[in-house]
């Protein structure tokens, strides 16, 4: 008896037919013109770079050769976030950050000042803290010696054992380690230039919408059967939202995204731009104002619009950013008046080289980071927060909830509380997987990437960054 | 004259002077797709198609005596085919003897079939 074939997802009544043509969109300019208010300032400046086109071969997302080569150029070179303030909050606090197989310690060494080490005892060499420790001093728990909170030894058992031992030559070994926005960055590379530089210019753009007073409300830990580079490319684009995401046609203007690519500073920073509450021009002929607000409030849990609402896209989106800006006034006791409209629905995502995307914007208040599994190439770790203002009272909840979605498992089956929002995710879990099998099947012939001119130009200039930094020419 | 194999006629594609330096001109002679290029006022005519991954070379950037493919970045010299960039390409893309007459671009194809990718 034969059997039906399986369809592989429900038909969305969103769906694009195969061969439908878009021969015209709006910018995500339009959109904001519409709103007639001035433009946010993190849009003033658009981008300079245009990545040229690259050969980029499925090698460094499958070949155990390249865990080496990142470790080396990498992830000993290059700032990278290793926990947030408010995960060590007490002078004495600190916690682990490994990447591969290095691991680091960073610690609140004064009431507003933080160290990084390698997590290494120097005498024979093992870990010394696991986790979240505190402590006025750091001892290791094997024989005892003990380290100051500023990496310097200062006791050693039985030190008449250790005639030639100088304590102050066998302090922990620093590594570089400074804040922004409350994230806790490290830098293994004593010789790197400051993580100011390496910021520019998506610090300047923040500063208009100061990032540092917000504590982290939830973490979530998706272990994904994918390469973490291939991981986060596929959030470094608005051309999947068509098909993996189509539901969200009605609400995003995807086609409109804006993508910048900057060289300023180290030129690492890149961004993302998407209208929200503004149908895409796939279905905007089939969407009203309304309708995508009404949808959009639904989406977002937000009081739905009185009748008189939301009958022009202005009006939609309007009514959105106050619900939006009533809800965090509310939550936080702050003042968000000073606010654009944007600024309350749009998904503004910045990616810093190599692995952290902070958003802008209150809609989704949270930041991604991609880390490697270990020495395994076909495997990451997606870090989720989301990070809410910290009330005037500086009071927040201090033990944010932890869901770790284990590899193979999908977020809204683990944890069906986290709702819509694991829906969303666990759609991007159902490609990334299928991408990383992908990647290993390719034939040699055309094992190699082949990316749009505009919309993925982003992956581009991570390539670009990438191919520099680990010295690899495979043009000129 | 690049060097090339020859075959069959000249055939009128274009005018000359529609095409300023560093432009391209993508025709089509018996359903071969031909990219007509100039470059430091030199007209060349090359297979439109990329043998690294058929790519559209009449869209990519003109730079020094080469067309960069506007999908990978692999470069092609104009005067012979040859690819610079081995470690994307290893066969070169055809040549086609082009001539102007009375202000006419005139083409004639290369007896050497169009270089696919080889999958």
């Amino acid at each position: 008896m034969s059997t039906s074939p399986k369809t592989s997802k429900p038909k969305s009544e969103w769906q694009i037919r195969t061969g439908a043509q878009l021969t015209k969109a709006r910018t995500a300019a339009d959109i904001l013109a519409e709103d007639q208010e001035p433009l946010p300032s993190i849009l003033r400046r658009p981008g300079d770079l245009h990545p040229a086109p690259r050969l980029i071969p499925f090698d460094r997302y499958t070949d155990e050769r390249f865990v080496d080569l990142e470790v080396a150029h990498i992830w000993r070179k290059y700032w990278q976030v290793a926990c947030r303030v408010e995960d060590i909050p007490n002078v004495g606090d600190r916690i682990d950050y490994d990447i591969i197989d290095n691991s680091y310690v960073i610690v609140r060494s004064g009431e507003r000042t933080f160290s990084a080490f390698h997590n290494v005892c120097r005498h024979r060499g093992r870990r010394l803290c696991d986790g979240r420790e505190s402590g006025e001093s750091i001892r290791c728990p094997f024989h005892g010696w003990t380290y100051g909170l500023d990496g310097k030894l200062n006791w050693v058992p039985y030190e008449q054992d250790f005639p030639s031992l100088d304590r102050r030559r066998q302090g922990l070994v620093p590594v570089q380690v400074a804040v922004w926005g409350g994230n806790v960055f490290i830098n293994p590379d004593p010789g790197a230039p400051p993580l100011q530089q390496a910021l520019a210019p998506m610090a300047q753009q923040y500063s208009d919408y100061p990032q540092d007073e917000r504590y982290t409300a939830s973490i979530v830990l998706v272990d994904i059967e994918c390469n973490w580079k291939a991981a986060q490319e596929a959030f470094m684009e608005g051309y999947h939202v068509l098909e993996t995401h189509t539901d969200g046609l009605p609400v995003y203007a995807s086609v409109a995204t804006q993508i910048d690519n900057w060289s300023d500073g180290l030129g690492l920073i890149s961004r993302l731009f998407t209208p929200a509450v503004a149908p895409d021009a796939w279905v905007e002929e089939k969407v009203s104002p309304r309708d995508c607000l009404l949808m959009y409030c639904a989406a977002m849990r937000l009081p739905a619009p009185p009748d008189d609402r939301g009958a022009t896209l202005r009006d939609a989106r309007r009514y959105a950013a106050e619900k939006l800006r009533q809800r965090v006034e509310q939550a936080s006791g702050r003042d968000f008046s000073q606010h654009p409209t944007s600024y309350f629905i749009d998904q503004g995502r910045y990616t810093m080289f190599p692995n952290f995307h902070p958003f802008w914007g209150e809609a989704s208040p949270r930041w991604h980071k991609f880390k490697p599994l270990g020495r395994n190439p076909h495997a990451c770790r997606m870090e989720i927060r989301t990070l809410l203002p910290i009330p005037p009272s500086g009071k927040y909840p201090t033990d944010p909830p932890t869901y770790h979605v284990t590899l193979g498992r999908r977020v809204y089956e683990t944890f069906p509380e986290l709702g819509q929002a694991a829906r969303l995710v666990d759609q991007d879990l159902e490609n990334l997987t299928a991408v990383q099998r992908g990647l290993r099947a390719a034939p040699a012939s055309t094992a190699f990437m082949t990316l749009s001119e505009y919309h993925e130009s982003m992956i581009r200039r991570f390539h670009e960054i990438y191919d520099g930094a680990l010295g690899i020419r495979v043009g000129d | 004259m690049p060097r090339c194999s020859r075959t069959g006629e000249f055939r009128r594609v274009g005018t000359a002077a529609d095409l300023t330096d560093g432009a391209s001109l993508a025709v089509d002679i018996d359903g071969r797709p031909v990219a007509i290029i100039r470059c430091d006022g030199i007209l060349y005519a090359i297979d439109n198609v990329c043998p690294h991954a058929g790519a559209r070379l009449a869209q990519g950037r003109i730079s020094g005596n080469a067309v960069i493919c506007p999908l990978h970045g692999a470069r092609f010299d104009l005067r012979t085919g040859r690819c610079c960039t081995p470690q994307i390409c290893e066969r070169p893309v055809v040549v086609h003897a082009v001539r102007v007459v009375d202000g006419k671009v005139e083409v004639a194809l290369s007896a050497e079939p169009v270089s696919t990718p080889q999958l």
